[in-house]
């Protein structure tokens, strides 16, 4: 409003101050300073500096859990975007009617328990489950492919997971986008597939950005979906971050692990400013 | 330009195959047969031993009072915030703003292992209070987005209209951004409800021995082994979802036709 | 100060940034009076108003209501009140509601209200709106509905911030009329902004004439007209020559300008160009010392005959060329 307005706002800011000051950026802070503490007999923490949590990250086991966890996310990531920008494409240029449909009918899954559809997966991919039923059905297959507890059904969990992340995001930059712009460039002479490439792709890229660190950001923490759809098969950093901590009592070493996942994190969104010029993060909310 | 076939069959096909594991939830929970790979034909059973378990009730009335709980904290404060950072632009609040997001921007998974460590640090005793303050750090960047769309999108001469007319900045408040923000506030509290009501990563970690969420149960059953009675808690919830978003459909219908 | 000065800006000034909005505004305004700012978009005026109205605050210089010293008051604490450019009706409350609300926030009784809103839809001839909700208006109506809004407060002052600007041009046209008689009728002093020169030349008692985040002139609209202090003013209000003779600036209005028989046609001129836009004809002509002049007249043949690279003879009244300072604008 004006310069004056400042006087009684303090007191709107204070509990959002509070409450992230409190409970936000000390708790990080405090998982940095973790991090490089030693760990102490039972539970908790002796305040010794030391690296050798850093420094144990980088032994075979937990730096193969990384490249697992990054490889896993990769390949999602990948796949959420090949299956998620047509989608999100496609959806933004239907017409009014059919945008609220389709949001409507890509919500309900969205809004239901990740877990429980989960779940729905288990009964497919099980030993003897649906998939395998079919598959013998048409001859494809003569015994059960035995998919639960392997890497492609963690795959595909995460996919299914993450993918409404992407169409949301994709489908937001390609919704405020002016079409008239590719009419444009085809009056110009571009075929429809160098319009695409030149106008629409361009104009949708913070959309897909910002879908991929929607996507990858989470699919590197989703311990649960391996856990369930991997069996103890697959360990990702997640997974070990938690052991660490309910297992292992090992709190430094979990702050660590987190520390480098945070880092990483803040790496990919600054990269994602500076592509697009906005932290604002396409389809977030 | 031409209107072509294949978009809406693309999107048809890969929106059926999401909802392939819904329907056979929903399937399979009126199956009499306990092995889910066998048709033995249709029950009710798994609904009734739903309802006589307490375990799972315990859970859900848990989870519910969570998720009304953080969801009213964030509410809240996050409206309150977003308020007062509208009216004062200065690079402390854009930093704060900028750490309030940070709990939707980093893995879940980290913001459990700080929360836990944290709340250990307190001393403060693992339960309803620990997971009420997690969610609803969580919840707070859905409702500041939301309410932030609201303010951006409001006319500032309106405010400056109230003001001109002779009301006090809390009355300005009340009689003109409120009503503006509303349908932000309340979209937000939903997203920030179901939010809540689905974390399992984060409830994991700050839960403390004698409180358990739905998801944490869930989790925990499907951990340890498969029992149909999960398909009828999903197909339940799943209709709860799907009244709870027909329902904010409607109310957004009147919303419109009352705010524009 | 003189007897029926209502309000007074002294030495305003304001800066947003490194851009100075308001460069020391002096401003007096009688009682009852109409008065128009009027400028191109970034002059000032908007920003005076909202100093006026208490919605910004000068950097130094003080504003003066009858006498009193507001310049640091609220806004909620002035009696002076807007009628904004978009309206800014608030879109959750109905006709009634909007205009009662200055009323409500004052405790006014509900049935004095109620009278008072009746009354306002009367004068501004929406009777029966009372529930209508702003989405449900037109423009031309949803402007009524702002103006009722800020004179049921009876205010000493009414500011009104290119209160026409959204509406199309015959509605405008009515809204003048309409404006300017509520004016007289209630008696109450308008500060009006417009970028539109005949809207303020067809309304105001007195026009000032911004650019800036200058006063340039301020005066009758016949003045403003007819005796331009500076060269902006000449070309803001109607269109005018800028002729440089003898290290003088002087403006002729291009109605103004002669051709052919009469006797001030002293000068040797050559035709340019001709175009006929807006019902006007343009004559460009150029002079020997390389100086151009324009030449207006109404109707498509007033200047047939003229063929371009023609020579001509033009010149003008004494009189109609009146000396400004020339801003170089």
């Amino acid at each position: 409003m004006d310069s004056r307005a400042g006087k009684s706002n303090w007191l709107l800011l204070a509990p959002l101050y509070l409450f992230t000051i409190l409970f936000v950026a000390l708790p990080i802070l405090y998982m940095f300073l973790l991090s490089v503490l030693t760990r102490s007999q039972v539970w908790g923490v002796e305040f010794d500096f030391t690296l050798d949590h850093y420094k144990r990250i980088l032994e075979p086991l937990y730096l193969n859990t990384f490249l697992e966890s990054f490889r896993l996310a990769f390949l999602s990531t990948g796949l959420v975007m090949l299956i998620g920008y047509p989608y999100g494409y496609f959806m933004a240029r239907m017409n009014a009617v059919w945008k609220k449909r389709m949001m409507l009918l890509l919500m309900i899954p969205f809004w239901t328990s990740a877990l429980i559809r989960l779940y729905g997966w288990i009964i497919v991919f099980r030993s003897n489950g649906v998939l395998d039923q079919v598959l013998m059905g048409l001859h494809v297959t003569g015994k059960p492919l035995k998919l639960l507890y392997t890497y492609p059904a963690v795959v595909v969990g995460m996919v299914y997971a993450l993918l409404p992340f992407m169409i949301l995001a994709v489908y937001s930059s390609a919704e405020k986008m002016d079409w008239t712009l590719v009419e444009a460039a085809r009056d110009l002479g571009a075929s429809s597939f160098r319009a695409f490439l030149t106008v629409t792709f361009k104009l949708t890229l913070p959309g897909l950005l910002s879908g991929i660190i929607l996507t990858f950001i989470p699919s590197m923490g989703l311990f649960f979906i391996a856990d369930i759809l991997g069996g103890n098969k697959i360990v990702l950093v997640g997974s070990v971050i938690q052991e660490q901590l309910t297992k292992g009592r090992n709190q430094p070493f979990a702050a660590a692990l987190s520390a480098v996942l945070m880092i990483l994190t803040v790496l990919m969104i600054r990269l994602y400013r500076k592509i697009t010029g906005t932290s604002r993060l396409e389809g977030l909310v | 330009m031409r209107r072509k076939k294949w978009p809406f069959v693309y999107v048809g096909i890969i929106t059926a195959i999401t909802y392939i594991p819904i329907v056979l939830t929903v399937i399979y929970s009126f199956n009499a047969s306990k092995i889910s790979s066998v048709w033995g034909g249709f029950s009710l059973d798994w609904y009734g031993e739903l309802l006589r378990d307490r375990d799972i009730r315990e859970a859900l009335m848990n989870s519910l009072l969570l998720a009304f709980l953080s969801c009213l904290c964030a509410s809240v404060i996050g409206t309150m915030g977003a308020v007062g950072m509208h009216r004062k632009k200065s690079m402390a609040n854009e930093t704060v703003a900028l750490f309030s997001m940070l709990p939707i921007m980093i893995p879940e998974i980290i913001l459990g292992m700080v929360f836990l460590s944290v709340f250990s640090l307190m001393d403060l005793p693992f339960g309803m209070l620990t997971l009420v303050i997690a969610h609803t750090a969580f919840c707070i960047p859905y409702i500041c987005s939301m309410v932030n769309t609201r303010l951006a999108g409001m006319d500032r001469s309106l405010e400056e209209a109230a003001l001109d007319l002779g009301a006090s900045r809390f009355r300005v408040f009340w009689d003109v951004t409120f009503p503006a923000i509303l349908p932000g506030i309340l979209s937000g509290a939903m997203l920030s409800f179901a939010m809540s009501f689905d974390d399992v990563v984060i409830s994991i970690f700050v839960t403390g021995p004698t409180v358990n969420t739905l998801p944490v149960k869930i989790y925990t059953k499907l951990k340890t082994g498969v029992t149909p009675e999960i398909n009828a808690l999903a197909t339940i919830m799943l209709l709860v979802t799907i009244l709870v978003l027909a329902g904010s459909t409607l109310v957004g219908k009147i919303k419109n036709s009352r705010f524009t | 100060m003189e007897e029926n000065t209502i309000l007074q800006l002294q030495g305003v000034r304001k800066r947003f940034g490194d851009s100075e909005i308001l460069e020391g505004i002096d401003l007096k305004i009688r009682k009852g009076e109409f008065i128009t700012l009027l400028g191109a978009s970034g002059c000032g005026k908007t920003t005076t108003l909202r100093i006026i109205a208490g919605l910004e605050f000068p950097d130094s210089g003080r504003v003066i209501l009858e006498g009193r010293d507001i310049t640091e008051l609220e806004p909620n604490k002035r009696s002076v009140n807007t009628v904004f450019q978009n309206y800014a009706l608030f879109s959750h409350m109905n006709v009634a509601d909007n205009i009662g609300y200055g009323l409500k926030i004052r405790k006014v009784s509900r049935a004095v209200i109620a009278k008072k809103v009746e009354e306002m839809l009367h004068l501004v001839q929406l009777e029966g709106f009372e529930k209508r909700m702003p989405s449900q208006l037109s423009g031309g109506q949803k402007q009524r509905v702002a103006i009722a809004r800020a004179v049921v407060n009876e205010p000493k002052v009414l500011l009104l911030d290119e209160p026409l600007g959204a509406l199309d041009l015959k509605l405008r046209r009515q809204m003048q009329l309409e404006l300017k008689r509520l004016q007289k009728r209630l008696g109450i002093t308008f500060i009006y902004i417009t970028h539109d020169q005949e809207e303020a030349i067809n309304m105001s008692d007195r026009i000032a004439v911004m650019n800036q985040g200058v006063l340039e002139q301020m005066g009758t609209p016949n003045e403003i007209y007819y005796h331009p202090v500076t060269s902006y003013v000449a070309n803001f209000v109607g269109s005018a020559n800028i002729l440089h003779e003898n290290g003088s600036a002087y403006a002729i209005r291009t109605e103004n300008v002669l051709m052919d028989q009469e006797p001030e046609c002293v000068r040797e001129a050559v035709v340019v160009e001709s175009s006929f836009a807006g019902g006007q004809l343009r004559i460009l002509f150029r002079l020997r010392d390389g100086q151009t002049i324009t030449a207006s007249r109404y109707g498509i043949d007033a200047g047939t005959g003229l063929q371009e690279g023609a020579g001509c003879r033009i010149g003008w009244k004494p009189e109609h060329a009146v000396e400004v300072v020339d801003d170089g604008q």
